[in-house]
C-alpha cells in the first residue's frame, strides 16, 4: 500500500513538471509542489520544537554536575535574552548575554575551530600520500 | 472557478500540513503515514528535474556553445555509475578527483581562515584591553577558554590527573556553548512552529471564508 | 512540594505540545505588541545594505536545508529582497540547495518588487539553478561566475542577462550575503568567500552562534533568524510578519522558563538537593570515581 502511494506521488509529481511548460519553474508544478510536499515537511518540521522542550522539561537538571549547571544557566540567560519583553524590562541582560557571546561561547567555537582546521590539515595530507584509512577502505569495497 | 481552485488548494496543503504535524499528538497514524509517502515520492521525482535542470545550466548549454573540454569532466561524473556494474573500480577516479579537489580547497584555507584567522583575531581582541575595548578579566578568560577547550580535543591522551582537571575546565566552556547554541537551535525550531500556527490558521480563515462564499451564492441562487 | 512533583508527572509529551501549540496560537491569533529592542548585529546588517550606491549588484548566495525550511526562507528571502530592491540594487540569487532556486522564485512574487519597484528579470535580478557540491559550488562561482553558470533556472543563457555582464569573479560584487540553514556552511562562505575575497563585504541571514566567530572581523552584519528578521522589519519599515511571531516567542519562552524552573525544583525536592548536587560536584572538584552508584543515580 505504501509503495503503491509512494509510486503514485512519484508518477504524479514527474507527469506534473513534464506537462508544465515551464517545467519545475512553472506555477502549475509550484501549486501542486507546495500543496503536497512544502506543506508535509513544514508541517513535519514543526515537531522538533515540542520535542526539544520535551527534552529541557524532562531532562535539564541544575545542580547535578559544574556542566549541567554551566549549561543550564546559560541556556536560560539566553532565552531570557531571547524573550524581548524581558530585555526590554530588564536591559542588563544585553551586556550579559554579549559577554557570553563574546566570551565563553566565541572561545569554545574558536577552539573547535582551531581543532577543525588542524585536523582538516592532517587528513588532507594523510590522504594525499594515501595514508587515510577511512578513504582507502571506503575506495577497497 | 480560480475561488475553487485556490480553495481546493489550501485544502490539500491544510491537510498533508496536520498530517505532519499529527506525528506529535497522535504518533504513528495513517495520515501521516500517507504524507509521507506522498513527500518521498514527490521529493524524488522533484529532484529528477532539479538535477536534470542542474546538469543543463552547467554541462549542456557550455558544451553547446563550444566549451568541449567540460565534456571529460561529464564522463569522469558518468563514471560514478559503473559502481553499479562489474567496471566499479572505475568509480574509484571520480572520487578520487573529488577528493584531492576538496582537499585542495580546504588546505590552504583552513590554515588562513580557522587557525591564523581565529588566532589573530583573539589577539586583535586582547589588543582592546589598552583602549578599554575589553577588561583583563574577560581577556584572560578568553583566552584560558580557547586554550582549555583545545585540550578537550586532543585524543592522544588521557584526560586524567592535573591534565584532566584542565580539559574539565574546557568542557565547562564547550558547555557555555552548546547551551546557547541549543536555545538557537530551540529557537529555529520554534519559529518554525510559529510560521506554521500563523501561516495555517490564515490558510484555514480563507479556506472557511470561501466555503462561506460559496453557500452564500447557493443561497441567492436558490 | 509532592503535589508539584505530581502535577508536573501529569504534563506527559503529548500535553506539553498542546500547551505550547495554545500558548503559541493566542499571541498569534489577539496580536499583544510587545516592544522590540533592537540588536547591534542587525543595526550593522542594515548598514551594509544602506551605504551602498543605488545599481550595485549583490551576490546572495542561498542554501536551505530542506523542504521543511522553505517557508521559513520564503519569508526571510521575501522581507531582504523587498528592502535590497528598495534601495535599488541588482541581485544574482546563486542557489546552494536543490530548493533554492524555486524558493527565491517563490519570494519573488510574494514580494511584490516587479510591480512596486519595477524590478526587471535579467536586468535587476537573476536566479541560478542549483549548484551541487557544497564547496567546490561555493569556490567555483565566487573563482569564475560565468564558467559556473552558463545558464539561469529558466535555462536561459547568461549572454542574453544584461546584469549578468561584467560579472567574471565576486570581485566584481559590491556585496555578498549568504542565508544558510546548515550549520557546517557558515564555514564554507567565511572560506570561500569572506576569507578568499575580502574586499566584498559579507554579511549573513543565519545562526548567530555559528558565525559569532567571524563577528565582526570576515563577517560585518548578522540577522538572527526570525529575531533578527523582526528588528530588520522594525528598522527598515517593513510590513511586520514576524511582529505576531515575536509575542508568540515570548509567551511560549516564559512558559518554558516557568516549566523548567518547576521541575528543577520538584526534582531535588523528590531526590534531595545536598545528594544529587553535591554527588556532582563532588565528583567534579575531589574526583570521586565515575563507577560508583547511588539511590537515584543514572535518572
Amino acid at each position: 500500500m505504501e509503495s503503491a502511494v509512494f509510486f503514485g506521488s512519484f508518477a504524479f509529481i514527474g507527469i506534473l513538471g513534464l506537462v508544465d511548460p515551464k517545467n519545475v519553474s512553472g506555477a502549475l508544478f509550484n501549486v501542486w509542489f507546495t500543496a503536497i510536499i512544502i506543506q508535509f515537511a513544514f508541517g513535519l518540521g514543526t515537531t522538533q520544537f515540542p520535542a526539544q522542550i520535551n527534552a529541557v522539561f524532562q531532562r535539564f537538571k541544575f545542580f547535578d554536575s559544574p556542566e549541567t549547571f554551566v549549561f543550564v544557566v546559560v541556556y536560560l540567560l539566553s532565552l531570557l535574552r531571547f524573550l524581548s519583553v524581558f530585555s526590554f524590562y530588564v536591559p542588563s541582560i544585553g551586556p550579559v548575554f554579549d559577554w557570553i557571546v563574546n566570551i565563553p561561547h566565541t572561545a569554545a567555537n574558536r577552539a573547535a575551530l582551531i581543532g577543525t582546521g588542524v585536523g582538516e590539515i592532517i587528513v588532507g595530507l594523510r590522504a594525499l600520500v594515501g595514508k587515510e584509512p577511512g578513504l582507502m577502505e571506503y575506495e577497497a569495497k | 472557478m480560480t475561488a475553487i481552485s485556490d480553495l481546493a488548494m489550501i485544502w490539500i496543503g491544510l491537510v498533508f500540513a496536520a498530517g505532519g504535524f499529527s506525528f506529535v499528538l497522535f504518533g504513528d497514524n495513517y495520515l501521516f503515514t500517507f504524507g509521507e509517502h506522498c513527500y518521498l515520492g514527490g521529493f524524488c521525482a522533484f529532484t529528477f528535474f532539479t538535477v536534470w535542470n542542474s546538469l543543463y545550466a552547467t554541462a549542456i548549454v557550455p558544451i553547446s556553445s563550444g566549451r568541449w573540454l567540460l565534456t571529460i569532466s561529464l564522463a569522469l561524473g558518468a563514471l560514478v555509475f559503473t559502481r553499479l556494474t562489474r567496471f566499479r573500480w572505475a568509480a574509484r577516479y571520480f572520487v578520487c578527483i573529488l577528493s584531492g579537489i576538496g582537499v585542495g580547497l580546504i588546505l590552504g584555507l583552513a590554515t588562513r581562515s580557522e587557525i591564523i584567522g581565529q588566532l589573530s583575531t583573539t589577539l586583535v581582541a586582547l589588543q582592546g584591553i589598552s583602549v578599554g575595548k575589553i577588561d583583563m578579566l574577560s581577556a584572560a578568560i578568553l583566552v584560558i577558554g580557547i586554550i582549555t577547550s583545545l585540550f578537550y580535543f586532543t585524543y592522544t591522551r588521557e584526560h586524567t590527573g592535573n591534565y584532566g582537571r584542565v580539559v574539565r575546565v574546557g568542557r565547562l566552556f564547550l558547555m557555555a556553548s552548546f547551551g546557547y547554541i541549543l536555545l538557537s537551535d530551540n529557537v529555529g525550531g520554534f519559529d518554525a512552529l510559529a510560521l506554521f500556527l500563523q501561516k495555517d490558521w490564515t490558510d484555514l480563515l480563507k479556506g472557511l471564508g470561501v466555503v462561506r462564499l460559496l453557500l452564500n451564492s447557493l443561497r441567492l441562487l436558490r | 512540594m509532592a503535589s508539584l512533583g505530581k502535577i508536573l508527572e501529569k504534563i506527559t509529551y503529548r500535553r506539553l505540545a498542546l500547551l505550547i501549540v495554545v500558548v503559541a496560537l493566542i499571541p498569534i491569533l489577539f496580536p499583544i505588541g510587545l516592544p522590540l529592542p533592537v540588536d547591534q548585529t542587525t543595526i550593522n546588517f542594515k548598514k551594509e545594505i544602506d551605504i551602498l550606491p543605488k545599481g550595485s549588484v549583490v551576490a546572495f548566495g542561498v542554501q536551505i536545508t530542506g523542504a521543511g525550511a522553505v517557508p521559513d526562507a520564503i519569508d526571510y528571502l521575501t522581507d531582504t529582497s523587498r528592502y535590497l530592491a528598495e534601495r535599488g540594487l541588482k541581485v544574482l540569487y546563486v542557489g546552494f540547495a536543490d530548493v533554492s532556486p524555486s524558493t527565491v522564485q517563490t519570494a519573488i512574487q510574494h514580494s511584490g518588487v516587479e510591480t512596486k519597484y519595477g524590478w526587471k528579470y535579467g536586468e535587476d535580478y537573476v536566479i541560478t539553478p542549483y549548484l551541487p557540491g557544497d564547496e567546490p559550488a561555493i569556490a567555483s562561482f565566487a573563482a569564475g561566475v560565468q564558467t559556473a553558470v552558463a545558464a539561469d533556472y529558466f535555462g536561459t543563457s547568461v549572454d542574453k542577462l544584461p546584469l549578468m555582464k561584467g560579472l567574471k569573479t565576486l570581485n566584481d560584487f559590491q556585496l555578498a550575503i549568504s542565508y544558510y540553514g546548515s550549520y557546517t556552511y557558515v564555514d564554507m562562505f567565511a572560506r570561500q568567500w569572506a576569507t578568499k575575497y575580502p574586499s566584498v563585504p559579507w554579511i549573513v541571514i543565519g545562526i548567530l552562534p555559528t558565525v559569532a566567530p567571524y563577528y565582526p572581523t570576515l563577517c560585518r552584519g548578522v540577522l538572527d533568524q526570525a529575531r533578527g528578521m523582526a528588528e530588520f522589519e522594525v528598522i527598515a519599515g517593513l510590513p511586520g510578519v514576524y511582529a505576531a511571531r515575536t509575542d508568540a516567542r515570548n509567551t511560549v519562552g516564559f512558559t518554558v522558563v516557568i516549566l523548567l524552573v518547576a521541575s528543577n525544583i520538584a526534582y531535588y525536592k523528590t531526590f534531595g538537593f545536598r545528594k544529587r548536587a553535591g554527588l556532582g560536584f563532588e565528583r567534579a572538584f575531589f574526583g570521586k570515581e565515575e563507577g560508583s552508584k547511588e539511590k537515584g543515580d543514572g535518572g
